[in-house]
């Protein structure tokens, strides 16, 4: 038996680092339409407000980890010149929304490798002010930089954008599966609802089933109600020992799996539309963390768009493959359903930061930091999840209340 | 009405030649000459075996539709909406985007079997699907 154990670990090294490190501070900026900060300013803000969550100092911070906005080069560099912090180790990370997490992990690498003690973690936007702050920006400034579009096999065929990149998997998942848009309505009316619980939320409306159908399409089959939404703001975490955070002023969170994996392939190679990388990156993190789907009390799930959250659904074993749309619309996505999801309204209703708005629900909910009306009763384990980077980068994150 | 004209490809050394041939109306595909397979896009090694022994083919112009989206919002002014756009799964392997030229664009299925036409867009024919 011992024996057994021992070969088990062996062949899950990063077990070793199993709730060894936390998460112990959390900030955020405002969101929605904030002008007069740029995406730096934004993020400037939210890790301020990350080290004072944490009860620490400027001066015990000594790693930085950031995805740029787009058109930053070495962002980490300008953040550090903001924040007034030399560093023991920094860099910028490029998977697009899977780099939030991604952060996470290397700053648990980096502390482990002894290169930093404290890490902070940290994106920020600006994308209402940048390019949809009035009629003429909406008009002629680009939703993705000129630099990034692909130089051929892409816009001169009329392919334009994010939003028809995911609608091609919805679309191939409605054709394997019958997934209908009732079942991409139900996730953005679950979401909406946790929305209306926060008052920092974008969205203040209610949304309802006959209202999603109602909504203006885009690139079919994905509404206006499909998309998440476009957002000013910032959010940031601090990473450092679970021995430290002991110390420090919050309940620490405990970082107890990850993992990640890249279709790098591409979006329209095998199934990668309709068996995403979540599935693999998900094994590697349920595997560290020594816990099955079944374990998990909440659940923030990148949701750019509807469909990505009913193939990540699949993807992570919460169901069968397929079966991703019934179950969401089986209501289990709710604050009182078997798997509350997207507590805070995630991307489609709350605001999108690409991943990071996701990561400081997961903290809160397990710090127990809401009242009950917000509040997943007992929340235990979380899992968290980043995707982007062309569509195929994807890291999860399980956290677990520590102190207990 | 000024006519504003559609983005067009940006080949790169590796690519260019295959949008020289297009420009004759040929459509052409990379074949290794150690494994067989087909790629796309093009470039300059075989990414299932990365052998540098392959050559030009021919390809069959017919293929299957993976997935597709119809744009009903406009991104671009020189693409009037609805349009639809497509994964192509070529009969030689490869997947490639595509416009799906369609008389009835709401009878379009994923799974639909596709032959190549030619969009010409300015100077340049790019290769487009229509349904069989
Ligand atoms: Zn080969």
């Amino acid at each position: 038996m011992a024996h057994q154990k021992v070969a088990a670990e062996m062949t899950n090294p990063n077990r070793a680092l199993r709730g060894k490190y936390a998460i112990v501070g959390v900030g955020q900026s405002d969101l929605g339409q904030v002008p007069g900060f740029s995406s730096l300013g934004l993020l400037n803000k939210a890790m301020h407000n990350a080290v004072e969550d944490a009860g620490l100092a400027k001066t015990d911070v000594n790693g930085i980890i950031c995805r740029g906005p787009d058109d930053v080069y070495t962002h980490h560099q300008r953040m550090g010149e903001l924040l007034g912090i030399d560093a023991e180790f920094s860099t910028t990370l490029d998977n697009g929304g899977a780099s939030q997490i991604l952060s996470i992990i290397l700053a648990v690498m980096a502390i482990d490798a002894g290169l930093c003690d404290v890490v902070l973690c940290g994106y920020g936007r600006d994308s209402w002010s940048r390019t949809h702050r009035d009629t003429s920006t909406r008009m002629s400034v680009p939703l993705v930089p000129p630099e990034q579009e692909r130089a051929e096999f892409n816009a001169e065929v009329g392919m334009f954008g994010a939003v028809a990149m995911h609608a091609l998997g919805a679309s191939r998942h409605m054709a394997l599966y019958g997934t209908s848009k009732d079942d991409l309505g139900s996730i953005a009316v679950a979401f909406r609802e946790h929305a209306l619980r926060n008052p920092s939320a974008q969205m203040k409306q209610p949304l309802t089933l006959e209202k999603y159908h109602s909504g203006r399409q885009i690139v079919d089959p994905f509404n206006v109600y499909d998309c998440s939404l476009v957002t000013d703001g910032a959010g940031a975490v601090v990473v450092c020992s679970a021995e430290r955070a002991k110390d420090l002023k919050q309940p620490p969170v405990l970082i107890s799996g990850f993992g990640t994996f890249n279709n790098l392939r591409g979006w329209y190679y095998d199934e990668h539309m309709t068996d995403t990388a979540a599935r693999r990156s998900g094994e590697k993190a349920f595997s560290m963390a020594g816990i099955q789907p079944e374990d998990i009390d909440t659940a923030q799930l990148y949701d750019c768009f509807t469909y990505m959250v009913l193939t990540q659904l699949e993807d992570y074993g919460f169901c069968k493959k397929g079966e991703g749309g019934p179950f969401a619309a089986s209501g289990a996505l709710a604050l009182d359903g078997s798997l509350p999801c997207n507590t805070s309204g995630g991307q489609l209703s709350e605001g999108h930061v690409e991943g990071m708005l996701q990561i400081l629900e997961g903290v809160r909910q397990l710090r127990h930091a809401y009242q009950s009306e917000r509040q997943v009763t007992n929340a235990e384990w979380a899992l968290v999840s980043g995707h982007g980077g062309n569509t195929v980068c994807h890291s999860s994150l399980i956290l677990q209340r520590g102190g207990g | 009405m000024t006519a504003v004209s559609r983005p067009t490809p940006r080949p790169s050394p590796e690519t260019s030649h295959f949008w020289e041939a297009c420009q004759e109306g040929r459509f052409l595909l990379p074949k290794c000459a150690d494994c067989g397979s087909h790629w796309f896009p093009p470039s300059g090694f075989c990414p299932e075996c990365w052998s540098r022994n392959w050559e030009w083919e021919h390809a069959s112009g017919l293929g299957l539709l993976h997935t597709f989206v119809i744009f009903r919002r406009q991104y671009h002014p020189a693409f009037e909406p609805p349009y639809a756009v497509g994964v192509v799964h070529l009969k030689e392997g490869p997947r490639m985007l595509s416009r799906i030229v369609t008389e009835d664009i709401d009878k379009l299925r994923v799974g639909m079997a596709l032959k190549l036409t030619w969009d010409r867009s300015g100077d340049w024919m790019i290769p487009a699907f229509q349904v069989l």
